[in-house]
């Protein structure tokens, strides 16, 4: 008997028992359908935060206060929580006299302020920077102008709006000249950048207000800087310009005061913790393909049973052992690999489904290890109960009532 | 030789193992049957009838002693040699018919075809044409539960001819039976025979023995009887008799 003639026969007997055919194979489809759908979001997740991070720019890094232990496989221990900053704006000056690889440093204060004009209040992102800002940072102004140097060395209370805030506050008016709250100072709107769109995980990358670092300084009452980025003129002169900054740095501070966080290294970071993410919701996902096995084990230990007599027919006009083997365990990849197939259709559709929330997307790789795994499944699963049929004496499997 | 023996046992010893006892079932038998005879193998239940029967069809190896087929030495073949052996050989008409439930009859008589590699055309052909030669021509697709049991039996003789095989072993083939479907039966086993097959017959009944032209007679394992049947039974007068009966019934 050819595999064909198998097949023909596998499927003959699955169809003769629809519902238990359907209700075997709904133990694969939710295996597979999971492991697609699980995977899809945790690489989706990556690439949604990989992206962000590469967004930064290449040839980027970050100047951190504090000392940061980057572990090799992911996560750090220690931060920034706790210890004194001694960043300040001194230090800028430095690299930027110091390190010749380095083409913009710039300073930046984060936080979150609030907002008002006249009787309208919002809450945005503050950042304290430096003129360089928009050029370093891939971003322009759509109206009126950034800050000037003259602006940070006079502490002039002035600030540049993003779209959000403007169209908060504002709608169709011309915002420039307009003065606004922020923080309960009075500043005067200079500018407003162009739109950047969202960002990942919903933060709205426009919601934002640039004032000079030196302002933020003195309204946050602090002598420090959050945060240094320092970018270098080409990707390929990173590595210099982190050697050179760590160098300038190192006169003037501890080594425990700062750490240079480069980007791929943080990329890298959490790539790799993010892989290891993926791969353990794929792994609880895999166990239910495991139980999906486990229960066409079941249903074929059942049918052979149940057809003891069929078998015990078959081998008496002429079947063999292969015949007979065969036969089974076609019937059981048949389960598996059809469950498998409707698995990952609705795994696919699921993670489109599930794009229209949460970032997903379908790998192609997951795709191929729920097939060949719920083929791996069906063999496995199969040749057991095919074996135990194929072993049958076909004159106790004939007398078989 | 020209005259080779189809069927040849020597010294046929069969014991089973049950639990450590020992229960034989037969205990040397030897008689041999030419190609187009008809056979009877007769006796009572428990005599080991049914273990000669199985030892003759392969479906079994004895403790000790031989089956040849055609000349063919069967002691040394394995399970799927015999079972390549069955499919070729020895067609099987059994008591409780014995046919795949859940397959249409044309599907059944395919079914030796199948192990034989016979392709899907040439298969429905042939098994078309061996139910239009039992009757059935009009029954192809109708499944077991649909036909009667001597429509079923018929199905089973068309299955057991559709290989061509040297040997047909009916084992009781009228036991599930009406007599009349009985008749119609042995009528088709009787014509097979008649066309140069050989057929034999496993039975416990003295009156489906006698069809045959020769009754093999087992008792406690051993052959107690091997004799030619000096008034044979004709099927197709058994079968007219029953007709006439029941036309007179109807009448009267």
């Amino acid at each position: 008997m050819n595999i064909l003639e198998s097949f023909r026969v596998a499927i003959d007997s699955l169809l003769a028992n629809k519902m238990r055919s359907i209700l075997t194979m709904l133990g694969m489809i939710i295996g597979v359908s999971a492991v697609i759908l699980l995977v899809s979001i945790g690489s989706g997740v990556q690439a949604d935060i990989s992206g962000q991070i590469m967004g930064l720019g290449s040839n980027i890094t970050m100047v951190m206060p504090g000392k940061i232990e980057m572990q090799p496989g992911g996560g750090h221990s220690g931060g920034p929580m706790g210890m004194t900053n001694k960043l300040e704006l001194e230090h800028v000056e430095d690299i930027k006299n110091g390190a010749q690889h380095v083409k913009y440093v710039l300073p930046t204060i984060s936080g979150v302020a609030s907002v008002k004009y006249g009787n309208l209040s919002r809450t945005a992102d503050l950042m304290g920077t430096t003129p360089e800002y928009p050029i370093a940072r891939n971003s322009s102004v759509e109206k009126g102008r950034f800050f000037a140097e003259t602006d940070v060395e006079g502490l002039k209370r002035v600030c540049t709006i993003g779209q959000t805030v403007a169209e908060d506050f504002f709608g169709f008016r011309d915002p420039i000249g307009e003065k606004i709250t922020i923080s309960g100072r009075k500043f005067t709107v200079i500018g407003v950048m162009s739109k950047k769109g969202a960002g990942g995980m919903g933060i709205d990358m426009d919601n934002q207000v640039f004032i000079p670092v030196t302002v933020a300084q003195r309204i946050l009452g602090t002598k420090n800087v959050s945060l240094i980025l320092v970018q270098a003129e080409r990707q390929e002169d990173m590595d210099l310009a982190i050697k050179e900054t760590e160098r300038v740095l190192s006169k003037k501070l501890e080594e425990n005061d700062f750490t240079i966080l480069a980007q791929d290294e943080l990329l890298a970071t959490f790539q790799s913790m993010m892989g290891t993410l993926t791969l353990m919701l794929g792994g609880i996902a895999g166990i239910s393909l495991l139980v999906g096995g486990i229960g066409i084990m079941n249903i074929m230990l059942v049918s052979v049973t149940e057809r003891t007599r069929e078998i015990g027919i078959r081998k008496a006009v002429g079947a063999r052992t292969f015949d007979i083997l065969s036969q089974f365990v076609i019937e059981a990849i048949t389960l598996s690999v059809v469950g498998g197939v409707l698995g990952i259709i609705f795994g696919a559709v699921g993670s489109v489904v599930l794009g229209q929330f949460l970032p997903s997307s379908i790998t192609f790789w997951s795709i191929v290890l729920a097939f060949l795994f719920s083929f791996a499944v069906g063999i496995f699963f199969g040749v057991y109960p095919a074996f135990k049929a194929s072993k049958l004496d076909p004159i106790e499997a004939l007398r078989y009532e | 030789m020209i005259n080779l023996m189809l069927i040849e046992t020597k010294d046929l010893k069969k014991i089973y193992k049950i639990e450590d006892i020992e229960v034989p079932a037969l205990g040397g038998v030897s008689f041999s049957i030419k190609s187009g005879e008809s056979v009877s193998i007769m006796g009572t239940s428990g005599s080991g009838k049914s273990t000669l029967m199985h030892l003759i069809g392969c479906l079994d190896k004895p403790t000790s002693g031989n089956v040849k087929i055609e000349g063919q030495d069967t002691i040394n073949l394995n399970e799927n040699e015999l079972a390549v052996l069955r499919n070729k050989k020895i067609g099987f008409v059994f008591q409780s018919f014995n046919l795949l439930p859940r397959a249409t009859a044309i599907a059944n008589v395919e079914l030796p075809m199948v192990y034989s590699g016979i392709g899907l055309k040439e298969r429905t052909k042939k098994a078309k044409e061996m139910l239009e030669a039992v009757g059935l021509g009009d029954r192809l697709y109708h499944r077991p539960t649909q036909l009667s049991g001597g429509q079923q039996q018929r199905v089973a003789i068309a299955r057991a001819l559709v290989n061509e095989p040297a040997i047909i072993l009916a084992d009781e083939p009228t036991g599930n039976l009406d007599s009349k479907a009985g008749a119609e039966v042995m009528a088709i086993l009787q014509k097979l025979h008649s066309e140069g097959r050989t057929v034999i017959l496993v039975t416990h009944e003295l009156y489906v023995a006698e069809h045959a032209q020769r009754i093999i007679q087992i008792l406690d394992g051993k052959i107690v009887a091997d004799r030619a049947v000096s008034n044979r039974k004709k099927a197709k007068e058994i079968l007219a008799k029953i007709d006439e009966k029941e036309e007179n019934n109807e009448h009267s």
